[in-house]
């Protein structure tokens, strides 16, 4: 039996990889991003619980 | 409640009532037998409340659990009413996206899958950067539309949460309720990777199907979670002093799920060769975790058979707790009350039952009172029925 010759055309090409959703909003990255935004919302005297309490929020909404 | 604990102030109470519970996984006779209360919101409708109620109010919650308190002896309340986010998840406006929903009569999950397989790595990579990054604006599809005055009602939200936490706190110490377990020596509840893939990253169906088409892949996940979460609290628990921690009922508090859909190989593989090491540490420092074993664990059993006496407590859902007494000799077994009898049965019957549990399996130490399920909907459990188990196992004393 011969062999099957696969011809690769427009419609047999794997598709093309959906490219990540892109964003201009300014806090999209972490955790760069993600302080600017907790420092605009968070009151000045709880700055120094930002790491444990802003990482916990995340895990708020995430899991919520 | 015995008049000897009557006397006591809330603080003394408090030790008292740890101590009942560290004799007991012990194996040492403790002057009666401790209830573990597995209650979450069946205490709202027992205090006259809907769940929506006082799922949207800190004031109406906090009357259930003191209500409830005044009514039944407890000595650990597993939910004191903190296990309540939506006024996070509202104030950001996370409506019909949440995982969690609620209406007048129940809380319920949403079935969710936050990471497809071939992204487990990168999530164990940076987990918090994975949530921000990828998780969050997936998950809500205007995520990035969000004003600023929304973040900051989502982060007032969240801080009256953690208000409530610590009030919550303080009502526990005024009715001398013990305290479970702490957290993690890392902080936050301790996890294993399959687990963590289960409830959260893969959900159940796709972790089915990952366990047989994907399988390295998930090794690979759970050997880097093993790397990264794990072991570092061995190494937390192994210098730490010996001996248990007397602020606590237990030293630790896992849950066990994943173990009911994974078949024997699986779970020697993606999950038994992580656990053990751990329950190893807490075994050589003379320490005892408490695992609520969700579903079964029986079909397991033979793998815990080795560990020393004193070293483990199983809280039960749908185990035989006389199958696992026979079992596991050596593993103190947490439950016997199921919400079957306690919803259907009369108080006498719920008594008499009670009475079988502590004579047979609690005479010498090794168990503790407990609900079988999470008494969490109306008809879980009548009030008559929970107030005369409360009150039999506060003043049934056990002869040493």
């Amino acid at each position: 039996m011969a062999e099957e010759i696969k011809v690769e055309t427009a419609e047999t090409e794997p598709a093309a990889e959906e490219p990540e959703k892109q964003t201009d909003w300014p806090y999209a990255s972490y955790p760069d991003g993600y302080n600017k935004l907790l420092n605009k919302i968070m009151p000045f005297w709880a700055r120094p619980m930002k790491k444990k309490m802003g990482d916990l929020l995340i895990r708020v909404l995430v899991d919520g | 409640m015995r008049e000897v604990e009557k006397s006591m102030s809330p603080k003394q109470l408090k030790a008292y009532r740890t101590q009942l519970f560290r004799d007991a996984e012990q194996w040492k006779t403790p002057d009666r037998i401790p209830h573990y209360g597995n209650i979450v919101t069946w205490k709202i409708f027992d205090a006259g409340y809907s769940i929506d109620q006082a799922m949207t109010n800190f004031d109406v919650m906090k009357e259930t659990v003191e209500k409830f308190l005044e009514k039944y002896p407890i000595d650990v309340l597993i939910d004191v009413g903190i296990r309540n986010q939506f006024g996070v998840t509202e104030a950001f406006g996370m409506g019909e996206n949440g995982y969690y929903y609620y209406d007048s009569e129940v809380v319920g999950i949403n079935d969710h899958a936050y990471c497809p397989v071939d992204r487990l790595m990168e999530y164990i990579d940076d987990k918090y950067k994975y949530a921000w990054e990828v998780a969050l604006p997936e998950k809500i599809p205007d995520f990035y539309e969000k004003s600023i005055d929304t973040w900051k009602n989502v982060w007032k939200a969240y801080w009256d949460y953690i208000m409530f936490i610590l009030k919550m706190n303080k009502v526990c110490g005024k009715y001398g309720l013990a305290s479970g377990a702490p957290n993690n020596p890392m902080k936050g509840t301790i996890n294993f990777g399959i687990e963590e893939a289960e409830s959260n990253l893969l959900g159940i169906k796709n972790l089915s199907i990952a366990c047989r088409r994907n399988f390295q892949q998930l090794k690979d996940f759970c050997d880097a979670w093993d790397e990264k979460e794990t072991k570092p609290i061995i190494e937390k628990i192994l210098a730490d002093k010996d001996g248990p921690d007397m602020k606590y009922c237990f030293d630790a508090s896992l849950i066990m799920l994943s173990q009911n859909i994974l078949n024997p190989k699986q779970f020697d593989e993606l999950y038994w060769c992580y656990l053990e090491p751990l329950l190893k540490a807490y075994e050589q420092k003379g320490k005892c975790p408490r695992i609520f074993t969700e579903g079964k664990i029986s079909m397991y059993a033979d793998h815990f058979a080795d560990f020393k006496k004193g070293s483990l407590a199983f809280h039960l859902e749908n185990d035989d707790p006389w199958e696992i007494r026979e079992a596991l000799p050596n593993v103190c077994i947490i439950g016997g009350l199921t919400t079957q009898l306690l919803g259907t049965a009369t108080p006498e019957e719920c008594v008499a039952y009670t009475k079988k549990l502590i004579d047979e399996l609690g005479s010498e130490g090794g168990f503790i009172l407990s609900e079988d399920k999470m008494l969490s909907y109306r008809n879980d459990c009548k009030s008559e029925n929970l107030k005369a188990v409360c009150e039999f196992v506060s003043e049934y004393e056990l002869k040493r």
